[in-house]
């Protein structure tokens, strides 16, 4: 199937996208531009301390301030919630650790920003004031930090009641003994250590929250801004026992996510719980500052990879050892994260035998959760780098290492030695794009002769060729992993009585352009202008049944349940111009939007008529339901693999050790299509995004647990003036998985950019010695890194 | 260290000293402070007087009486319910919250609402035409595709419009610096130099009258 | 983050802000453009309880030039000491490093006297204005007086100036010399890690945010002076200073940082 080449469809166009207007003219509505009749304000007094019993919450100076109605301690919460800790929806394992998880602590605080009190206040600036005028007693307990420490004999505990600071133990290996017989037999021997930086996602908008309850009917509409509406209701009404029938939840303009916003969280639970209480709208607005320990971080992980080859550097085998860090509590997804990328050791690369095995473990830190990329950032990374330290031990260049190990184009289907099976994919021709793009000869000339002059601008190149498993996923083996939800989507084609149409989505745009999308879908196939089509989505009311936007999923899996739903609107619509045509339906063919015996076009009903016909209902077929809609939930067979190549050019100052990135070409296979417009963005972004955990963004904590890179001039979100120029080319094979032949485009750029960015430093600097840096590759650590290989004093 | 003599600048340092405080503002801050002369201090203060503001607000006359400590991003979107100036970080880092301050740009987070009095505001409600035509700014955002969730948009488009104002010849590297205050988690930015470099060479400067 | 509350006070001229502050004492505290201040008020690290608006006062905004002196008012913004064709001539290293301070929406609002009177050493102009060898002209209940930028800068946040005194001028001498400034930060927006301020004329160069205070290099201007080169006299521009350590660089790193930039400065400058 092939969209480009037809000029009359919109699918593959640089269709501009109908979501902007409202947004650049002011007129969308996020989460804190809305206001409600009497809500009351919450603001959260968060723990200073990364371990501590709480001795007592002494609100009397807060009560003191105007506006300040409540203080409001854990212990005095706790009935508002009885049971129900915030739920973790993905226990990996049978034994896993999973500490309770109340929204505010009631007698010990784990992490520097946990809930540990609470005010209600009539305004904004009343709660801030009350919330700063609260005192809390701590009594601190020893906190444990680092995940390798925590592992340690004697270490602290998080939880003392678990006895371990262990939260489960996960291993993948199919065939232990011919990986063991693999590192025995091979000639050369590759093992890295890397350290993976917690960051944190740092969405523009930071969270927020609206709980509205109908007192009159025991009803509550929870108003936030969140990525994952739906199964927030289904969560909400498990945690706080709210029959979900009277639960309403609304995401409003989203002001992006990259996986933080796909939670439940205290704060979600606790203005429901007040609000259901006292009978008020209550609400509460993260700050940025709020946001560095209230919200989820990603990444945190300490990779031990070893790749065994043959003389050519054939690898035969892949071994890798993980410890994550959980923070302190497991929140929704935590603890899968590690497995979304502990099926991607071996990248994309035909390795025959497999070992992975991840403990996850708990610290006196926020917890993480899922971040874009979700663990296949981290697996590309390990594999990426090793790589490169691969060719060197063979002594060929990254891409013909890359080109020796590569699934070939004829394998796929491929069953990868993880149990996975590849959809499609080219990965020599992507990579041949991406040299080609870069002009590599070039670069390597000026690089060899600003080594030979012995220049303090060095040059790198670094390569990073990734697949991802996305498109989450089939629900059966989501089942295989105890993931607590299925993986299909949701879509409803609604045709109106004049031929306009609703789309209603169970994905849940806070970005991603899924109205302009999802409206080209619906507008080639019943050949109507998208114009003419409203995508509904992220309002439960609405949108009764999804499960949302996460994983580069909502493309591959939403989108084709609204392709799907489409074609049985145009079933049902066939039925009904056969019908007025008194043609059998086979003899016809839907051609510019209208019906019509095959090669005998004056003979046709329009879509219009079909649609007013199916509402007045005058004259149907026997037995035909009136009106024009169809609802289709699709459960994908199997993941979908996008991959890539992309290509780092760095100039490191070697007297600063400065880093700036002076080309990036990035070549991606995200199979065919719907805005390549779209595309490009996704993959523009999704490069910063991993190029600045290469470079500038570590959540950093000392060693008392306290996280010193709270807000945005200490936690370093790259601008536009730290920003590479990008150069984005696509190479398409279809995915077989769906009708439309797509994978998902989402999390490509960050999975990328971080081994391309890091790889191209350590090419760089290859002269002085150095063979890693650890990230972020600031110019600090990459100077220390170089004094060190040069066995100077740093 | 010893307690340096009454200065001035010790205001500041004389000021809260609380932990939490400490723990959230830029390090280099607590740093040099953990080395001054601090005491603590109270917070909150009853009693404070309320000022009254007149505003220009996109070519209307606001009045409003704000506490004194009202940010000017405050008093937009909670008083005068203009909700599209966003707000994105608190340590005046991120630009979300740009608005033109008597034609130039302004970090509304960074400024009490009592210094804007007699001040003419434009926000991102104020930019398009009566008709609902889109500003050549926002027009050349959208079709260069630059914003994907929008929250940074308004204040980016804002900073733009005062960027291509202030500076005439402006190259891929000038937008990029002259909008390094105003921070997308989404577009890695490419796209929105375009949209400034487009706007730029057309010789518009941006205001609505430049348009047909 | 919301600031403590404060009571507001406008001042129609300097004299009136001068008595203001002597009225209300060390809990007063000048507003200016409010880019320093405000956002240590957001994080409640400052909390003055009265704050005195002297931002509305136009008649401290100007640049002049005259018999080889370059006058500046206090309220002057960033972006107008950027855009000054005066200064480009008379003065051009205050005007090219009041472009690289924070962002163009910042350099609306700051103002010179603003970023002096907060004396942080990681701000650029207060080094530019030391390198150059500037008097900043204060006002008090008793009068004017000159101090000179050497005799300005007293620690950290710290300055010359008493509890009852604002910056009313800053005065450089027009100078034709080579000059060169040299900011290094991870992100543009960001504070420098180190700055490096050279003038030519009075062979001043200056460091940020290698110390307590910006601080003139005394030991490079001395070698300068003597005739060495630029690798030579930038050798010991970190000699007897105390640099900061951060997340962004250590004490160590900052010194090899500040011998670095000095050497670039210095030939970029022309001056060894």
């Amino acid at each position: 199937m092939t969209m480009t080449d037809d000029p009359a469809t919109h699918m593959g166009s640089h269709r501009l996208r109908r979501e902007d207007p409202a947004l650049l003219t002011g007129e969308a509505q996020f989460i804190d531009d809305m206001s409600l009749h009497g809500e009351i304000w919450v603001g959260i007094v968060r723990s200073t301390e990364a371990h501590a019993t709480i001795l007592g919450v002494d609100g009397s100076a807060a009560l003191e301030i105007d506006g300040v109605t409540e203080v409001l301690s854990g212990a005095d919460l706790a009935p508002l919630w009885g049971e129900g800790a915030l739920p973790c929806a993905w226990p990996v394992t049978d034994d896993m650790r999973n500490p309770a998880h109340l929204p505010v602590a009631t007698s010990i605080a784990k992490y520097v920003g946990d809930a540990v009190a609470v005010v209600l206040a009539d305004s904004r600036y009343a709660a801030a004031d009350g919330a700063a005028a609260v005192s809390v007693d701590y009594d601190p307990l020893p906190a444990v930090v680092d995940i390798e420490a925590a592992v340690a004999e004697g270490a602290p505990l998080v939880h003392e009641d678990l006895g371990t600071n262990e939260s489960y133990t996960w291993p993948l290996i199919p065939d232990p003994d011919a990986v063991d017989e693999a590192f025995a037999n091979a000639a050369v021997v590759v093992g890295e250590r890397y350290v993976q930086q917690r960051l944190i996602p740092a969405p523009m908008e930071p969270r927020g929250v609206i709980a509205a309850p109908g007192v009159a009917n025991g009803e509550l509409t929870l108003y936030s801004a969140t990525q994952i509406p739906h199964i927030l209701k289904v969560m909400t009404a498990v945690t706080l026992g709210i029959p979900e029938h009277k639960i309403r939840v609304v995401a409003p303009s989203v002001g992006g996510g990259f996986g933080c916003k796909l939670n439940v969280y205290a704060e979600e639970i606790l203005c429901c719980a007040l609000a259901m209480d006292r009978g008020v709208p209550v609400r509460w607005t993260e700050s940025r500052s709020e946001a560095a320990t209230a919200t989820i971080q990603g990444r945190g992980q300490v990779q031990h990879i070893e790749l065994a080859a043959d003389a050519n550097g054939k690898v035969q085998a892949v071994r890798v050892k993980l410890l994550a860090d959980m923070g302190a509590y497991l929140q929704l997804v935590t603890p899968g994260v590690p497995l979304l990328g502990g099926f991607l050791y071996h990248g994309c690369y035909d390795i025959a035998h497999y070992s992975f095995e991840c403990t996850s473990v708990f610290t006196n830190k926020t917890p993480t959760d899922a971040y874009r990329g979700a663990g296949r950032p981290e697996a590309t990374y390990a594999i990426e780098r090793a790589m490169d330290s691969l060719a060197v031990a063979v002594g060929v260049t990254p891409e013909e290492i890359r080109s020796r190990n590569f699934i070939a184009a004829d394998a796929f289907p491929y069953e990868s030695c993880a149990g996975l099976i590849f959809d499609s994919g080219d990965y020599q021709a992507v990579l041949d794009k991406a040299v080609e793009m870069a002009d590599l000869q070039s670069v390597r000339a000026e690089q060899a002769r600003r080594r030979a002059d012995g220049s303090n601008r060095q040059i790198g190149v670094g390569f990073s060729s990734y697949v991802e498993m996305c498109g989450l996923a089939p629900s059966r083996v989501l089942a295989s992993l105890n993931y607590g939800a299925g993986g299909w989507e949701a879509a409803t084609v609604r045709v109106l009585p004049t031929a306009k149409v609703q789309v209603i989505t169970g994905s849940t745009p806070h970005g991603q352009g899924h109205e302009t999308s999802w409206s080209m879908i619906v507008a080639d196939k019943l050949g109507i202008d998208p114009d003419d089509i409203e995508v509904l989505h992220s309002d439960t009311a609405i949108s009764p049944t999804g499960l949302d936007t996460y994983g580069s999923r909502s493309l591959s899996v939403g989108g084709t349940a609204v392709f799907m739903a489409t074609d049985k609107v145009l079933d049902k619509a066939r039925l009904i111009a056969a019908h007025q045509l008194e043609a059998n339906e086979d003899d016809l063919e839907y051609v510019d939007g209208a019906f019509q015996v095959k090669g005998t076009p004056t003979a046709a009903v329009p879509f219009a008529a079909i649609a007013f016909a199916a509402f007045t209902a005058h004259d149907l077929p026997d037995g035909m339901e009136p009106n024009l809609e169809a609802h289709v939930t699709y459960d994908p067979p199997n993941f979908t693999f996008p991959n890539g190549t992309h290509i780092a050019v760095v100039e490191v100052d070697t007297d600063t050790g400065n880093v700036d990135i002076v080309d990036y070409v990035a070549v991606d296979d995200c199979g065919n299509q719907v805005n390549p417009m779209i595309v490009e963005g996704q993959v523009h972004g999704g490069v910063l995004q991993g190029a600045a955990q290469a470079l500038y963004e570590d959540a950093v904590y000392n060693e008392d647990g306290q996280i010193v890179t709270v807000n945005l001039g200490d936690y370093l979100v790259p601008s536009a003036a730290e920003a590479p120029i990008y150069r984005v080319a696509s190479h398409v094979t279809p995915s077989p998985t769906n009708p439309m032949g797509v994978k998902g485009i989402g999390e490509a750029g960050t999975i990328a950019a971080t081994p391309a960015v890091i790889n191209a430093v350590v090419d760089a600097l290859r002269p002085t010695g150095v063979t890693d840096v650890t990230m972020p590759a600031s110019p600090q650590t990459v100077w220390r890194a170089i004094n060190e290989a040069q066995g100077g004093a740093s | 260290m010893t307690p340096p003599p009454r200065q001035q600048a010790l205001t500041y340092l004389r000021a809260l000293y609380d932990p939490e405080a400490a723990n959230k503002c830029p390090q280099r801050w607590t740093w040099a402070l953990g080395r001054g002369n601090i005491s603590a201090s109270t917070v909150h203060r009853q009693g404070r007087r309320m000022e009254s503001v007149t505003l220009a607000v996109n070519g209307t006359e606001r009045s409003l009486e704000v506490e004194p400590r009202t940010l000017l991003v405050h008093a937009l979107r909670d008083e005068l319910r203009l909700t599209g100036t966003n707000i994105g970080c608190d340590s005046s880092s991120c630009g979300a919250c740009t608005v033109l301050v008597n034609g130039q740009s302004a970090k509304s987070c960074t400024m009490f609402a009592v210094q804007a009095d007699g001040a003419d505001i434009t926000t991102i409600e104020g930019v398009a035409d009566a008709d609902g035509t889109m500003h050549p700014m926002q027009q050349a955002f959208h079709e260069h595709h630059a914003l994907q969730c929008g929250y940074c948009t308004p204040g980016m488009v804002m900073a733009a419009i005062s960027l291509v104002e202030e500076y005439p010849e402006l190259d891929d590297q000038g937008v990029r610096h002259g909008l390094e205050g105003n921070l997308c988690r989404c577009t890695g930015y490419q796209n929105i130099v375009n949209a400034v470099l487009a706007v730029a060479g057309s010789g518009s400067d941006g205001s609505n009258q430049d348009r047909e | 983050m919301i600031p403590a509350s404060f009571d507001y006070e406008v001042a129609e001229s300097a004299e009136h802000a001068v008595s203001l502050l002597a009225e209300h004492g060390d809990e007063a505290k000048l507003l200016a453009g409010g880019h320093s201040l405000i956002p240590m008020m957001r994080f409640r690290l400052a909390t003055p309880t009265v704050l005195v608006d002297v931002g509305r006062l136009d008649d401290l905004r100007y640049i002049n030039s005259d018999n080889g002196t370059v006058s500046i008012g206090a309220l002057t913004r960033h972006s107008e000491l950027e855009h000054s064709a005066l200064l480009a001539e008379s003065a051009p290293l205050l005007a090219s490093v009041a472009a690289l301070v924070g962002d163009p929406s910042v350099r609306h609002r700051g103002t010179l006297g603003g970023t002096l009177a907060h004396a942080d050493p990681a701000s650029d102009l207060p080094a530019a204005v030391l390198a150059l060898g500037g008097t900043i002209v204060a006002r008090g209940p008793g009068g004017d007086r000159e101090i000179a930028a050497t005799d300005f800068f007293a620690g950290y946040f710290e300055s010359a100036l008493a509890d009852d005194e604002m910056i009313v001028e800053v005065r450089v001498a027009a100078s034709a010399g080579g000059w060169n400034y040299q900011k290094f930060n991870r992100r543009a927006q960001d504070w420098a890690i180190v700055g490096v301020a050279v003038a030519e004329e009075g062979a001043g160069v200056s460091l940020v945010n290698m110390g307590s205070t910006p601080v003139r290099a005394s030991a490079v201007e001395a070698a300068v002076a003597a005739g060495a080169s630029a690798a030579d006299a930038a050798a010991v521009a970190a000699e007897g200073l105390q640099p900061p350590s951060d997340l962004n660089a250590d004490a160590d790193y900052r010194r090899h940082l500040a011998r670095v930039f000095t050497e670039r400065a210095l030939k970029a400058a022309g001056v060894a």
